[in-house]
């Protein structure tokens, strides 16, 4: 008996323990990509988290990677983290869209921070990924399906009334029932965030940050997609805090029943 | 108290026992009720045979509710079903542990498994152990399972557990030396020396990085060793315990991908004779975050712990920046107390005796990954605590305590943000018993610094009566002087009541948001304001 609880013992102490070698520790991957299909990287952000202004450039580096047309980033600060709660005015980058993006996912008061999420899906950990994740699961959702047309033009914005006119033309193979919003971002917002050092860097410029959605939700309204080329019309107005040269409105279109990202689009405003 | 239903079955022994926890909070702004609920249950058979190899019998299980828990836990502790199950047999060669088993290997640097409900920590493996004496003085343990990681993220999975895609295995080995030699018993004295090694397998991920703008994907082991081995020494009231462990590479979120190797070693001195005990402690660790599943940050799914150099304060306070282990990727942990009893009738000691406690913990990073080192810059400091402490038995129905401490807190190594907070901390408490069902107890407490959020004050005011019923109250004010200085007032007023082994908690509580710790590991917790229910009951 003894004999064979050290034999069981000993086997259990021999279990492995794979070293990987300096030189085989990086694969190269080649980027995949469909390239008509638009990604949407909703990073959770907030100006006390002080390792989001590295998650800020990891989704920077996935643009630069994947380019424009296949990726775009939307930074939301959404009021229910304590990364984002300040009693100062000119701090509070938060909106209640953001809000709702956040709580939909099972965000929390002390959610960690930065996070992030592709396209609204939940994996097997659930919505949240890690930034450290986010190239991995970019790879792994291009698929070669072709997924349904979205193009979406804007008038010029009218700088007195704010307010831009746009236009969405959308098309799928067979009829899809959706969702298509709006979702306003301003670019480069100057202003306050806690850095990795544990300063504040006043001067610091937000990327991508959600302003406001067209009818206050962050999920739009419902559309059928048809397999005619079939144009929408919207306005938005673009919120009196943000600068127009820096706005853009990205049209995303949206599984109508669990709010997947099935495609979007971009246009600049200026 | 634990009130056994026994009945005889033969020579035999069968019994039940267990409890039910129920802590709850009424939150209206907005309105909603959040709660965790545990009920526990064993049954246990006892063969009472004295020539039987076989002794006992197990069988534990652990249902919990923590659908809507209590703020502040991670996003994926909410959940309800089935969260323990077991059943434990002991030999008198050892014991057989089938189903959710808990483990420590020394002192916790490579395994350490257990159950933590204030934090949310539930570190079991399902799976099994073994633990065997084969010969006088030798003892083996082995254990091996897959860890548990909360409930399912998806509700239909909600009666089972979302397993990490993992397993760990272990295997520990203690050799007590004094067994063998006579002599060394007829010293009292005893030498130990222990060896243990866990492995965790893990399947790969995808894991890509962008690297100079190009893409790379880790090639991630899948199986990483840890190992440890101590050397423990014990002689008329001295104890000196020295303990090395080592980790392969183990890249994963919590440590960049790192792959460098990690490793802890800890030293510890300690005497102790009636009326005097000295400890000091010396501990280096560096990338020693030991987890079952890489892609896990966290509280969940840590299979090791590492014990924590810091003073565990019970007074609010003293309490009020506390120390996490678990935030640093590498420290170097000094810590030293002293405590002195005055015996009675002596100039200081008086009729009753007076005890003194001397406590100093000084914690600093390393100068660089991996170094030897002593990160001597001013932010390299990660906490100090230096603190003296004087109990008096002033008469018969009458305690004294008052306390003096000096702190600093880095809060950007255990909060992620800030600077650090220096802070002078004074408190007061004494308790009366009035009569033999009266007592009283009250504390002042003030913490002054420039820095966060400034200066505090509080005081707290506790009356028991009947041993049953216990009224007390808790005013938390931020005085400010700094530029973070909130001048919010908190308020706690609970009342208690305890019969046989009931407990029913009752009251309303205003706190603020900060952080709940124990043994170094911490939970952030928000504000919160509403009625607090709690009800425990053992049996």
């Amino acid at each position: 008996m003894v004999k064979r609880i050290v034999y069981i013992l000993a086997a259990v102490l021999l279990c492995g323990c794979e070293v990987i070698r300096e030189e085989d520790r990086l694969i190269p991957v080649a980027p995949s990509g469909n390239a008509s299909r638009t990604h949407v990287l909703i990073e959770y952000t907030g100006f006390l988290c002080v390792n989001c202004p590295n998650a800020a450039e990891t989704a920077q580096t996935l643009i630069d990677t994947y380019g424009e047309e296949q990726l775009i980033v939307v930074a939301m600060h959404p009021a229910t983290n304590h990364f984002t709660q300040t009693k100062k005015a000119e701090y509070d980058y938060t909106c209640s869209e953001a809000d709702s993006c956040y709580l939909f996912m099972g965000g929390t008061v002390s959610t960690p921070f930065p996070t992030g999420n592709i396209d609204a899906v939940k994996t097997e950990n659930g919505y949240f990924i890690d930034p450290k994740d986010w190239a991995a699961q970019l790879q792994t959702m291009n698929s070669a399906d072709t997924p349904p047309y979205l193009e979406i033009e804007a008038a010029a914005t009218d700088t007195t009334t704010r307010v831009v006119e746009l236009t969405m033309q959308t098309y799928a193979e067979s009829p899809l029932e959706c969702r298509m919003a709006l979702w306003l971002v301003e670019d480069s917002v100057p202003g306050a965030q806690m850095m990795p050092n544990g300063k504040t860097n006043t001067q610091y410029y937000h990327r991508h940050m959600l302003r406001s959605t067209a009818g206050g939700s962050p999920w739009g309204k419902e559309m059928n997609v048809e397999p005619v080329l079939t144009s929408h019309y919207a306005e938005m107005t673009v919120p009196e805090k943000c600068d127009i040269a820096k706005c853009a409105v990205v049209a995303v279109l949206m599984d109508k029943k669990d709010y997947h990202i099935l495609q979007a689009k971009q246009i600049h405003l200026q | 108290m634990l009130f056994v239903c026994a009945c005889a079955w033969a020579n035999d022994t069968v019994y039940v026992s267990g409890g039910i926890q129920h802590d709850g909070l009424l939150e209206y702004k907005p309105w909603a009720y959040k709660s965790n609920s545990y009920v526990d249950l064993s049954v246990h058979y006892e063969n009472d045979s004295n020539s039987a190899h076989f002794r006992s019998l197990r069988a534990s299980t652990r249902a919990e509710l923590t659908e809507w828990p209590l703020p502040g836990y991670e996003t994926d502790f909410g959940g309800h079903g089935i969260s323990h199950l077991s059943i434990e047999s002991t030999f008198d060669w050892g014991a057989v542990t089938i189903g959710d088993v808990y483990g420590q290997f020394g002192s916790g640097l490579i395994l350490n498994l257990y159950e933590d409900r204030a934090l949310g920590i539930d570190g079991a493996l399902r799976g099994a152990k073994l633990s065997v004496t084969p010969y006088r003085g030798i003892h083996l343990t082995a254990l091996g399972g897959k860890q548990r990681r909360y409930w399912s993220c998806y509700r239909d999975h909600a009666w089972g557990w979302n397993y990490s895609r993992d397993a760990a295995l272990g295997g520990d080995v203690e050799l007590h030396i004094e067994q063998w030699s006579k002599r060394m018993q007829d010293l009292d004295m005893s030498l130990t020396f222990g060896g243990s090694y866990v492995s965790k397998y893990e399947a790969a991920d995808t894991i890509i990085d962008v690297i100079d703008n190009a893409l790379y994907m880790y090639n991630l082991p899948r199986w990483v060793g840890a190992g440890d081995v101590r050397a423990e020494w014990q002689m008329k009231g001295f104890d000196v315990l020295v303990e090395y462990a080592r980790k392969a590479n183990d890249p994963g979120f919590e440590n960049g991908f790192s792959y460098r190797d990690g490793e802890a070693l800890l030293v510890s001195a300690g005497y102790s004779r009636k009326g005097l005990a000295v400890l000091a402690q010396i501990k280096r660790s560096d990338n020693m975050s030991f987890r079952s599943e890489r892609k896990r940050t966290g509280i969940a799914g840590r299979l090791n712990h590492m014990p924590a150099f810091a003073q565990q304060h019970t007074y609010t306070l003293a309490a009020l920046y506390p120390y996490a282990t678990q935030y640093a990727g590498g420290e170097w942990a000094f810590q030293a107390e002293v405590r002195y009893t005055w015996p009675r009738k002596t100039r200081m000691g008086g009729k009753y005796g007076t005890t003194m406690k001397l406590s100093a913990a000084h914690i600093r990073g390393l100068a660089e990954p991996g170094s030897w080192a002593v990160d001597t810059r001013r932010e390299g400091e990660y906490y100090t605590d230096v603190n003296i402490e004087l109990n008096k038995h002033v008469s018969k129905n009458w305690w004294l305590n008052a306390m003096l401490m000096y702190q600093t807190y880095n809060r950007q190594i255990v909060e992620g943000e800030g600077g650090l907070v220096r802070s002078g901390i004074a408190v007061a408490e004494t308790r009366v018993h009035v009569s033999k069902n009266v007592s009283m107890r009250g504390e002042v407490q003030y913490l002054y610094t420039p820095h966060y959020e400034g200066q505090w004050i509080t005081a707290l005011y506790e009356l028991s009566l009947f041993h049953q019923l216990t009224l007390s109250g808790q005013w938390l004010y931020n005085i400010g002087g700094a530029e973070e200085a909130t001048h919010e007032h908190y308020y706690t007023f609970l009342a208690t009541y305890t019969n046989k082994s009931h407990r029913l908690m009752l009251g309303y509580t205003k706190t603020r948001e900060g952080f709940n710790c124990s043994g170094g590991v911490c939970r952030y917790v928000p504000r919160q304001e509403g009625v607090v229910l709690s009800y425990n009951f053992t049996w």
